[in-house]
């Protein structure tokens, strides 16, 4: 799991040596691929494409060919308009935002196409969306109990169902809070909402969760 | 129980960590004296355990990472190679409209150039190009490519001609009214 933003700014502040933190170093690397310096693009491209990666994972319901394609995209459409960045808000924020619109842009564009050819296989109306990503994902816990293995996979397809059952704010403020540790500011920032409409989707989705996997927690 | 409906925010607040220390205090004083509270947040801290825990995110591996940066690197090379090139024709130098212009220029001067040039140089006086006073006559040419067949016909006339002729010679006018007046 990534460390959050925050988590790794008050790092790099606290760090010794008085290092740059971490968004006076997006700065400093934007400023330089502005001018298409090679090296700065892959600076920030390594420092960013863990992060980009995990969003558009959870965000394309944990299909991982479809997120590594979703985040060479965001890259290349940051990079297509990164002269247009003037720092008015943070690089990660304005990045992630980026990630997040290309990955429901897609999601957008498969659904509209879904609907148009759905009448042309009747019989593929009851996909899990939620079996996707532990039939991915081999457990790789060689000792493990395969009871525990089998309740952990039910669990996660019970998870993933929840979590594809939200509306897509309150889906994404989710995934942004809870996988990705981003503060209901920094949300704000990359959905372009206010934080009082933030804390409302963070919350409705909150208690459908709870109410969804009721089953599964402990009394 | 149900927890506190005056809290309700606060609870949640706390649970994404969000709460600022004003508030923090008053809440944690709230905590020890309500057990509703505690107990729901127990089963969101549990719940949102659960969900991370449930749902890891796969970390991207060496080799998937790699082709990410080498395929954005290469089509960001590649598009910029595109742009200079677009640059070139679209961009500040303007080659576009000066080429367009350019053959503009060429066009309307050689328009000119061919509507007011009187062919008077000995390049030009080839078989094509023959000046109006030099070039022959096309009826004379017509008779000259016709020449064998008038000569015929010329012949063919004469013999017409002493065909028709009677043999005590050809009458004129008067004598062919003698003649016909008995």
């Amino acid at each position: 799991m990534p460390a959050s933003i925050v988590d790794q700014e008050e790092q790099e502040r606290d760090a010794p040596g008085g290092r740059l933190t971490m968004v006076q170093k997006d700065e400093a690397l934007v400023a330089r691929a502005q001018k298409h310096d090679q090296q700065a693009i892959e600076e920030l491209i390594n420092r960013y494409q863990d992060r980009a990666y995990a969003i558009a994972y959870h965000m394309c319901s944990g299909d991982s060919e479809e997120a590594q394609d979703m985040t060479q995209e965001a890259f290349l459409k940051m990079f297509g308009s990164i002269g247009k960045f003037r720092g008015t808000s943070s690089f990660y924020t304005w990045f992630y935002r980026i990630v997040v619109n290309t990955c429901l842009d897609e999601r957008r564009r498969r659904r509209r196409k879904e609907r148009i050819f759905s009448f042309r296989r009747p019989d593929r109306g009851n996909d899990d969306p939620a079996k996707d990503v532990f039939e991915e994902e081999p457990d790789r816990r060689g000792d493990a109990n395969p009871l525990d293995v089998l309740s952990g996979e039910e669990l996660g397809r019970e998870i993933r169902k929840a979590v594809q059952s939200l509306p897509e704010k309150q889906r994404t403020a989710f995934q942004l809070k809870v996988f990705h540790g981003l503060s209901i500011r920094e949300i704000a920032l990359v959905m372009n909402l206010a934080e009082g409409t933030i804390k409302n989707h963070l919350f409705r989705a909150t208690h459908f969760m709870q109410k969804a996997l009721g089953q599964w927690m402990t009394p | 129980m149900k927890p506190c409906p005056a809290f309700k925010e606060t609870l949640l607040l706390d649970i994404y960590g969000e709460l600022d220390h004003d508030h923090l205090s008053d809440w944690e004083r709230h905590l020890e004296s309500c057990e509703a509270c505690r107990r729901e947040k127990d089963r969101l801290l549990s719940m949102l355990h659960t969900v991370k825990t449930g749902l890891p995110t796969p970390s991207l591996s060496f080799v998937a990472a790699e082709k990410i940066s080498g395929s954005v690197m290469r089509k960001l090379v590649e598009g910029r190679t595109d742009a200079r090139w677009w640059q070139l024709f679209a961009g500040q130098h303007r080659l576009v409209p000066a080429l367009a212009t350019t053959f503009l220029v060429i066009a309307v001067s050689t328009w000119f150039f061919l509507r007011e040039f009187q062919p008077s140089h000995p390049f030009f006086q080839n078989a094509a190009h023959i000046t109006a006073n030099e070039q022959m006559p096309i009826d004379d040419l017509e008779v000259i490519k016709n020449m064998d067949l008038l000569k015929e016909m010329d012949t063919i006339e004469k013999l017409v001609t002493f065909v028709e002729e009677p043999e005590y010679g050809s009458l004129n006018d008067y004598e062919r009214q003698c003649i016909s007046y008995g």
